[in-house]
């Protein structure tokens, strides 16, 4: 049997069978940490997108005093600027956000590709795009981005850019050995045979299969993504004019809101930050763990095939089949007893 | 609750009573596997267990060694020389395993560890066992020579063995500990006919000479025919039926048991049909030669071949595993471009040739494929799959026409309605269901030659029926040239018009079925015939 678990769900609505078995996406999402994860996600982007009618303050106006203290009319308190911190952090939320989901939209473009090329064509084309892979790979990736961000100066394209075009490595390399997987497939020689192109074979047959694996791939490059910017913005070398999470903790920092006491300041920025890659990082590894069902073997483990005692062989059961409850036997054995 | 009365007046050494076995699935539904299978085995009898995939068998032994997986639930009794031995589950069963009852298992191929010899292998299981404690090298040796293996072998590795040595290897390994009651679990699925027929002589006779009891577990009902003396044939968790041999084969009861009989080829009832009038030669294959480029050496895998398929001829390639004929039929597909000699489809030249031809070619050829589980798309329906080549040649001017197209040839392999399969899955198809639609794949180009490899292998005996006789109808019909490669004698005997043995890259012998048969002129195609496990207890070979 093909595993139904690396199948994307692609057809229309209306033609989709009501009997299929369940693909990647379908089982992962019952999964309690793939629920949480995406309700995180879920609600950072509602709060993102909602943001300029959430706000109780415009982010660029003096409201309140210099880093005054969380109270009923400011939620989290007020920065160096007298600035409302919510205000800042839900407006803040937004580029943030931004930036993570387009630097993991680049990465991942960049990394199917170069997978897809790599593993379907395999001999040269293979050697050459996963040593170049491999080049990219051992770029240590904080400094080169701070380099890139110098010499282009601070802007947040370049931040997308830079950061997107570095994470794709990881994303290659998995996709490569799927398709590697799928190229042996029957099918897809069955399709082959038929006389089908490259193009036609990679386009309707591979990349469904792969849909699940990018999803996965990419709502982890999500976290990595928001988590560089941030480490970029705060250490300046974002665009200083634009509001984000990043730049919010730089500029708290830098005016000292550590030694005041200012905590408030600071820690909303950053607990955002960590609740939303928590939240793509829960999601994502459900679905990694859907795709891969043999983290999931039950007959490798210790516990054992349960008895069931038939009541001393009783004629009575054979005539009520439906019900079956468990008579427990004479010496019932713990050992096997609580698998049930 | 624990009988240790016997019930048979010759007391039985295995005996299964009232097993019932439930799988739980994931969503917490329970599957009743096996249902109420009782059956007892007298000391150095052996049993066949018989029966199509999934049909319980397989379990059923597992179960008799308490090897199940944790999803699985067991009632009934297991008893082992009258004593029940899964009354305490795992704990009570473990004592028996391996001692008493040892097992053959269904992929002894990779049953052994690749970094240790053979020896370190079986001298693990007599010290975990604790027997034959500081005389383990002599039982190892003694074991080795029992299942026929050369002095010496306890110091090769696995991978320096064949498929067949390697199975007695693991049949020795079941008998290190002298159990009375050895399970095998199709013990002889993966091996060539020729290597078959000696692991099952040597499991009969291990069972004389030890007064071993046997439950061979097999599909194939020659191989009960020849080497068990009673059968039980088994059937969505049941016994249908059970007898000895000569009853099954003489009066079966059950119809199933007459239709698992009669989809068994026997290649003793082949007779001389009518040859078909010469038909103009569809392809011609004269001196192929194919070399792969090995380690040193380059290996020829397909050495000076040269045949005909003529329109309306089925042509079975006949040869066990690496005599070149997956080579040949991927030479003729053209897709290996390194190949010598000349291959003419339809007088066109599939060899060396570049894309755009390759792409007529294919449109002329289409291919069917041994798995039929593995080639459908699964989120394909089974319209999407039949429409693809359509689109793929752009041969239809719309969409209507091209359901037509696939409407049509649904119904020429035999699914009708049509329009009950077409918007179908593949996962709700039987596997001899999928094995139409991917030949229905293959037809809707109208091609000229259908190239088959294996086509039936991968399915239940009831249903290989069907499908083979699907491709004898499209040959007569559609007047197609259809070249089937097969490791499968009788089958090819039963069907093909012409029969092409292979050995070693070469053609050894060609012919109709008959001569083939019965008249064969090389000692390799009598080799192959006798080897053959007939389904007629009384034929033994």
């Amino acid at each position: 049997m093909t595993h139904p678990g690396t199948t994307l769900v692609s057809l229309p609505r209306g033609r989709r069978p009501r009997n299929r078995r369940r693909g990647a996406f379908g089982r992962a999402i019952r999964e309690p940490g793939a629920i949480i994860g995406l309700a995180v996600i879920l609600a950072f982007l509602l709060l993102s997108i909602f943001a300029p009618l959430l706000t109780p303050y415009s982010s660029r106006e003096v409201s309140c005093g210099v880093f005054e203290a969380p109270s009923a009319a400011h939620w989290f308190g007020c920065d160096d600027g007298g600035v409302d911190v919510l205000s800042l952090v839900l407006e803040g939320g937004r580029i943030s956000m931004f930036v993570g989901f387009a630097a993991a939209a680049i990465s991942i473009l960049i990394g199917a590709t170069v997978g897809i090329l790599s593993g379907y064509f395999g001999g040269w084309v293979d050697t050459v795009l996963m040593r170049i892979t491999d080049y990219f790979l051992v770029i240590p990736q904080i400094v080169l981005m701070i380099v890139v961000a110098a010499v282009w100066g601070p802007s947040l394209d370049h931040v997308i850019v830079v950061i997107g075009a570095l994470m794709w490595t990881s994303t290659a390399r998995i996709v490569r050995s799927q398709v590697k997987s799928l190229r042996e497939r029957t099918y897809v020689r069955r399709v082959e045979a038929i006389g089908a192109g490259h193009l036609r074979i990679v386009l309707r047959h591979i990349l469904p299969q792969l849909g699940p694996l990018l999803a996965a791939s990419a709502v982890l490059a999500v976290t990595v993504a928001i988590f560089n910017e941030t480490a970029l913005a705060f250490l300046g070398l974002s665009d200083p004019n634009a509001i984000t999470w990043g730049t919010i903790m730089e500029r708290a920092f830098n005016r000292a809101a550590v030694s005041t006491g200012a905590w408030w300041a600071i820690v909303p920025a950053g607990v955002a930050v960590a609740l939303l890659i928590v939240g793509c990082y829960l999601l994502g590894r459900a679905i990694e763990d859907a795709l891969n069902p043999r983290l999931r073997v039950s007959h490798l483990g210790l516990r054992t095939w349960a008895l069931r005692q038939s009541a001393a062989d009783d004629f009575a059961r054979a005539s009520e089949p439906v019900e079956r409850t468990r008579t427990t036997g004479a010496t019932p054995d713990p050992g096997t007893e609580d698998q049930r | 609750m624990t009988p240790t009365t016997p019930t048979h007046p010759a007391r039985a050494v295995l005996e299964l009573r009232d097993l019932r076995i439930w799988f739980r699935t994931d969503d917490g539904a329970e599957n009743e596997t096996v249902k109420g299978l009782s059956l007892s085995l007298a000391p150095g009898e052996r049993l066949g267990l018989v029966g199509e995939s999934g049909c319980g068998k397989t379990t059923t032994i597992l179960a008799a060694l308490g090897l199940l997986p944790a999803n699985a639930t067991v009632s009934g009794h297991v008893l082992y020389d009258g004593v029940d031995i899964i009354a305490g589950g795992d704990r009570t069963v473990r004592p028996h395993r391996w001692t008493d009852i040892a097992m053959v298992f269904q992929g002894a191929m990779s049953a052994f560890n690749p970094v240790h010899t053979v020896g370190w292998q079986i001298t693990e299981a007599l010290q975990v066992h604790r027997r034959f404690v500081g005389s383990e090298e002599a039982r190892v040796q003694e074991l080795l020579s029992l299942v026929g293996l050369p002095e010496g072998t306890e110091h090769r590795f696995p991978h320096e063995l064949s498929g067949g040595m390697k199975q007695r290897a693991v049949i020795a390994m079941a008998l290190a500990c002298e159990p009375k009651v050895l399970l095998a679990d199709e013990p002889t699925t993966a091996l060539d006919v020729v290597v078959q027929d000696q692991i099952l002589r040597l499991l009969v006779e291990l069972s004389e000479r030890l007064g071993l009891a046997l439950i061979l577990v097999t599909h194939d009902l020659g191989v009960v025919a020849q080497s068990c003396t009673r059968a039980a044939v088994m059937r969505g968790g049941e016994i249908l039926e059970e007898g000895t041999v000569e009853q099954l084969y003489r009066s079966p009861a059950h119809p199933y048991t007459r239709t698992l009989f009669e989809s068994t080829p026997d290649i003793a009832q082949v007779g001389a049909r009518p040859r078909p009038e010469p038909a103009p030669a569809l392809l011609a294959v004269d001196g192929l030669s194919v070399e792969y480029p090995g380690r040193g050496a380059t290996r020829r895998a397909v050495s000076d071949v040269s045949f005909q398929v003529a329109e309306g001829e089925l042509v079975a390639l006949v040869g066990q595993s690496g005599c070149g004929k997956t080579t040949t039929l991927q030479a003729v597909m053209g897709m290996l471009p390194g190949a010598s000699g000349s291959v003419l489809v339809d007088g066109a030249p599939a060899l060396g040739i570049r894309r755009a031809e390759r792409r007529r070619l294919r449109e002329r050829v289409q291919m069917i494929f041994q798995d039929p589980y593995e080639s459908l798309d699964v989120r394909f329906t089974v319209a999407d799959t039949l429409e693809e080549p359509l689109l793929v040649f752009k041969v239809c001017r719309d969409r209507a026409e091209r359901r037509d197209r696939a409407l049509a040839a649904l119904e020429s392999v035999g699914l009708t309605p049509a329009e009950q399969y077409i918007d179908r899955y593949p996962h709700q198809l039987s596997g001899g269901q999928r094995q139409r639609v991917a030949i229905a794949a293959g037809l809707v180009l109208h091609p000229a030659l259908l190239l088959a490899d294996e086509p039936v292998s991968m399915l239940d005996v009831s249903v290989r029926t069907g499908v083979l006789q699907l491709l004898a109808d499209l040959k007569e019909r559609e007047r197609m040239g259809i070249l089937m490669i097969t490791h499968d004698l009788s089958t090819a005997a039963e069907y093909a018009d012409r029969i092409i043995v292979m050995r070693d890259g070469r053609i050894v012998e060609s012919g109709t079925p008959d001569e083939v048969v019965h008249r064969p002129g090389d000692p390799y195609t009598q080799l192959l015939i006798d080897s053959i496990p007939s389904p007629d207890p009384a034929r033994t070979t």
